[in-house]
């Protein structure tokens, strides 16, 4: 049995002076090397839960733990983030005047790493994805495919620990979706690294080792394949 | 890549905004530019003045602020040249006075035997024969202001007198001015016996040190008088603490119209990019590095707009120079200094101007910012 990485407890998350209740008490663990998906409609609060496994937000009640110790009392998040996870969006979140090969290099400023170092990197990991001949594109002129590419280039810039990506292919046709679960998938399975993707897409979520459904800010199930 | 080069691809995503915050900035360090450069070129004209004529000291009686010092009674000389090392002591008298359609010129009288009149060059003419003769020499400048020339009257206040000689003076302010025997500006201005300012020359080879307890002496013995040397007299002078009062006031509201320029720039820059710092926060940047990318924009924008703004400011000296009102009384100083100044007051505008949208920008939520379109 693997090392837990990310313990969940009783986690609930609310909104508007808790008029709005995203998460109404989530309790897991995320092993090392695990691909899990997390999977529920729109607004049930997986991209609420993402958010707060990725230290992006704070639990209104309840703690997560990563590697045994709270995210509450990590002191600096930036730097917990930078070094360990790395994220991948529905919307790319690409910066529009850096070409690609700058856009993956940019969380690299985090590291103690020479420019030129950081160039090599960037390069590596976009030829990695496919991209070794789009290093000096502009995102505007790159397909929506290609744009998630550069994302998933970008979020495993800085070797993280824990990959977390909220709807990677919620922006794209299903031969890009597909190309792109493939591409995390292989990271996955070459680097072993942990992996949680959001989705409302059964399609997708399929692609993971497990499956946590979500319905109205309560997991409902919990399966390994 | 560079950090740097995401500051200047950032800036180059709204180039005529930037174009124009760099054009405001450029304007406010302009104006620095030029009136400290009149200002300091009007008080080393000064100074230059004190040199040419060869005074270690100048002695006047403290008064309250005006143009030119009090006048006081011209026997006092005799008292300083009783003091150590004091060679030579000569009163002269010095006014504003507005001559005929000139504007208020300076008009010196100085004692026909005295050390002041060896640095002088007498172009044409001579100098007054006598203290009774009616007789003025003028300046070069003075000459071209007041269209006159060798044998012309000149009216000042109730007299007239005849253009004697005109001559030229290495210190700029005396270029400008009228010069007549010590006796005649006495009697037009009805200071009998008096004078304004008391220069001192020491013997030669006389050390700083030996300067400087002259001074003190003079301070300590001769209560309500004042000792100044060249340099000092120049900066004390009321006239030109004038002029640098006005033109630090003048630089110090074009830099804050400036500094507001460029917070509104940069504050827009942030609003425009919430959704972007959100990105770079969520990623893992941390909120000092997106206070140094701010800062180093607006840096960026001001430090263009000081050289731009330097280069405005010296082209605006040379036409400030050609005025009427300035032609041959004033040189601005161009000087490295003045650069130097020039660009450290605008990289000071930027992290002003920059600061507030700095700390807003990196204060910004990842997720609320993330959301933001």
């Amino acid at each position: 049995m693997s090392a837990v990485l990310i313990e969940v407890r009783d986690v609930q998350r609310s909104f508007d002076e808790g008029r709005v209740q995203a998460l109404r008490g989530a309790d897991f663990t995320i092993e090392e090397g695990e691909f899990a998906a997390i999977v529920g409609p729109s607004g049930c609060g997986k991209s609420t839960l993402l958010q707060l496994l990725g230290a992006l937000d704070e639990p209104s009640e309840g703690e997560i733990l990563f590697r045994g110790k709270s995210l509450l009392e990590i002191p600096d998040l930036c730097r917990f983030r930078a070094q360990t996870i790395g994220f991948v969006f529905q919307s790319f979140h690409l910066l529009p005047t850096l070409t690609a090969l700058e856009n993956v290099q940019i969380p690299m400023f985090e590291m103690p790493w020479s420019a030129a170092e950081r160039r090599r990197r960037a390069t590596e990991l976009l030829k990695s994805v496919g991209l070794g001949e789009r290093l000096h594109h502009l995102p505007p002129k790159m397909s929506g495919g290609e744009r998630q590419r550069v994302a998933i280039a970008r979020s495993l810039a800085n070797e993280p620990q824990l990959l977390l990506a909220d709807e990677p292919t919620g922006n794209l046709d299903s031969a890009n979706a597909k190309r792109v679960m493939e591409h995390l998938q292989s990271i996955h399975q070459q680097r072993g690294m942990t992996m949680v993707v959001v989705t409302h897409d059964w399609n997708i979520a399929n692609f993971a080792d497990r499956v946590i459904r979500i319905l109205d800010g309560r997991i409902i199930s919990d399966n390994r394949t | 890549m560079s950090f740097l080069t995401i500051v200047f691809k950032n800036l180059l995503r709204r180039r005529t905004r930037s174009l124009l915050t760099i054009a405001g900035i450029a304007i406010g360090i302009a104006a620095v530019v030029a009136l400290t450069s009149i200002a300091w070129g009007f008080e080393k004209s000064w100074e230059q003045a004190y040199r040419a004529r060869g005074t270690d000291l100048v002695v006047t009686k403290i008064t309250s602020q005006s143009p030119m010092p009090a006048p006081f009674n011209e026997k006092f000389a005799a008292d300083l040249l009783k003091l150590p090392r004091v060679k030579e002591v000569s009163g002269l008298l010095t006014d504003l006075i507005s001559i005929e359609d000139a504007p208020t010129t300076l008009v010196f009288g100085w004692a026909l035997d005295s050390f002041l009149w060896d640095h002088l060059k007498v172009v044409k003419g001579r100098k007054p024969s006598g203290d009774d003769e009616k007789a003025v020499v003028i300046g070069t400048v003075a000459a071209d202001m007041l269209r006159k020339s060798i044998g012309a009257k000149i009216h000042i206040e109730a007299d007239e007198f005849t253009i004697c000689g005109i001559f030229e003076s290495t210190a700029l302010v005396e270029n400008g001015a009228v010069i007549m025997s010590l006796r005649q500006l006495q009697r037009v201005t009805e200071n009998t016996g008096k004078v304004n300012f008391l220069n001192v020359k020491l013997e030669p080879g006389s050390t700083q040190e030996q300067v400087e307890s002259l001074r003190k002496t003079i301070k300590e013995r001769f209560a309500g008088f004042n000792a100044f040397t060249s340099s000092e007299v120049a900066q004390s002078n009321t006239a030109i603490q004038a002029a640098k009062g006005m033109s630090w006031a003048t630089s110090l509201i074009a830099l804050i119209v400036g500094a507001v320029g460029v917070t509104n720039t940069m504050l827009m820059s942030v609003f425009e990019r919430i959704h972007e710092i959100g990105i770079l926060l969520a990623i893992g940047w941390r909120r000092s590095r997106i206070v140094r990318m701010i800062l180093y924009e607006s840096m960026a924008l001001s430090f263009l707009g000081g050289l731009a703004g330097v280069a405005l400011g010296f082209v605006a000296i040379k036409v400030i120079q050609t005025t009427p009102m300035i032609h041959g009384k004033i040189e601005g100083e161009i000087s490295a200094a003045l650069f130097g100044l020039a660009i450290l007051v605008a990289l000071a505008l930027g992290v002003f101007g920059g600061l507030y949208p700095a700390v807003r920008g990196s204060r910004l939520s990842p997720t609320a910012a993330l959301r933001y379109e």
